[in-house]
């Protein structure tokens, strides 16, 4: 493999070509491509780590653009999930990269199966829902994995090294009961925030996937409005359900609601029970004589009166002018059908 | 024997504006325990009250306390006992980052 494009990091001496073999040599799954995930995947393409997933079920929109970097007014335009807009830029940023996307919830039946047999699984999530189920499959599959979250204008940073060192629930232990912690749709979020904790993500990402260097062994709490950056430690607890007693509650969760409020975006999503791919082109047929209907290879839009359905080809859906899950239920048996 | 000692609360995320301060230094008796050290904290930064328990007086669910790094709420919580040299470290989880 040509390592020519790489000569600015290989002349680093603790990484050189040894380090950088293995990360050509690597993969791994970004879940969330927005403000973090988008900074990690952008830095870990042109660093060369050879297989790169990226699994996101969100559509690029306006307000993404002041801190998703992958992203532009062009993919709003021709209506693209996030996982293709990535995507497509990475290939062009490094086409000896190995991208793969897919647009999909993360949910507990098909979590394992996206983490399976990658090296390591980045945090790029927005939420504690998806975080749990990332902690159980990687601990149940001694996968590594690194935590980033980022609010305002603070982020916190973990490796979790399954067995060897604190998992998400050795330091939070139960999830946040919902809407009692801030997020970017009630907080806000500075674009810099995510840019900074995802380039910590991507550096643990190299020292962990080449064996080089020393990998952050605690937390890192940064605030750039502040002007701090910590580390603190945490300890790995023998009496934590997942990494201790090997209890794996939210891979386990089977009745885990398939409808989510999408919090502070006055939108639920609905996720179907079972697996199907419905066709877009028939489904838009039928809805063109009820609303106005817009589709690509990827989505269907649906405008009904105030709601603005979105819909993939894996049945799943995201209704937008509600945050009420009995109307998006609702809409969504009356249009799409359950 | 000492009896009184002073023990460092850092404050991580939301807390620090709350209470305006990185940290916080309680005063403790030697066999008081994490509850008292939370009682002495927002005694000193009142507004941290409403954010650390519920209405019941219960220390809220999103509230992390670490005690040298472990997890309090996989040990004995509220009741377990300090001991000088001891540090504190309190934060909700923080979540973002996609949106």
């Amino acid at each position: 493999m040509e390592l020519e494009r790489y000569i600015r990091q290989t002349i680093f001496s603790p990484l050189g070509e040894e380090g950088q073999r293995r990360l050509l040599a690597s993969s791994v799954v970004i879940i969330g491509c927005g403000g973090l995930g988008c900074n990690i995947a952008n830095l870990l393409t042109r660093a060369g780590v050879g297989h790169i997933r990226v699994v996101d079920r969100d559509y690029v929109e306006l307000d993404n653009l002041h801190r998703q970097i992958l992203f532009d007014e062009e993919d709003i335009e021709r209506g693209l999930p996030k996982a293709i807009a990535a995507a497509e830029k990475l290939r062009k940023v490094n086409s000896q990269v190995e991208i793969k996307p897919l647009v999909a919830d993360v949910h507990h039946r098909n979590v394992e199966e996206i983490i399976k047999d990658r090296d390591l699984v980045l945090d790029g999530t927005d939420n504690f829902e998806t975080r749990y189920l990332i902690n159980d499959a990687c601990v149940k599959h001694d996968t590594p994995w690194i935590y980033g979250g980022a609010v305002g204008s603070y982020g916190m940073t973990m490796n979790i090294i399954p067995h060897q060192t604190a998992c998400l629930r050795c330091l939070f232990t139960e999830p946040p009961p919902p809407g009692t912690i801030p997020t970017c749709d009630t907080m806000g979020i500075l674009g810099s925030v995510p840019a900074v904790i995802g380039s910590i993500e991507a550096t643990e990402a190299i020292k962990l996937l080449s064996g080089k260097g020393s990998p952050n062994p605690g937390v890192i709490h940064i605030d750039l409005w502040e002007n701090t950056f910590e580390v603190f430690q945490v300890a790995r607890q023998e009496t934590c359900p997942s990494c201790g007693q090997g209890k794996f509650e939210f891979l386990e969760a089977k009745e885990a609601a398939m409808v989510t409020s999408l919090c502070g975006r006055n939108a639920v999503q609905i996720t179907p029970v079972t697996e199907v791919t419905i066709s877009l082109p028939a489904l838009a047929k039928r809805l063109q004589a009820i609303g106005e209907v817009t589709f690509n290879e990827f989505l269907l839009r649906f405008q009904v009166n105030d709601y603005l359905v979105t819909i993939f080809p894996d049945a799943r859906a995201i209704i937008r002018g509600t945050s009420d899950e009995t109307v998006a239920r609702n809409l969504y048996a009356k249009y799409i059908g359950t | 024997m000492i009896d009184f000692y002073i023990m460092k609360v850092r404050l991580f995320a939301t807390l620090r504006q709350v209470a305006g301060a990185k940290e916080v230094e309680v005063d403790l008796e030697a066999g008081e325990t994490v509850g008292h050290a939370l009682e002495r904290l927002v005694e000193l930064r009142p507004n941290l009250k409403e954010r650390i328990f519920d209405e019941k007086g219960d220390l809220r669910r999103s509230i992390i306390i670490l005690l040298k790094g472990r997890n309090t709420r996989l040990e004995d919580g509220l009741d377990t006992v300090l001991g000088e040299g001891d540090y504190l470290a309190i934060f909700p989880p923080v979540a973002g980052g996609k949106g």
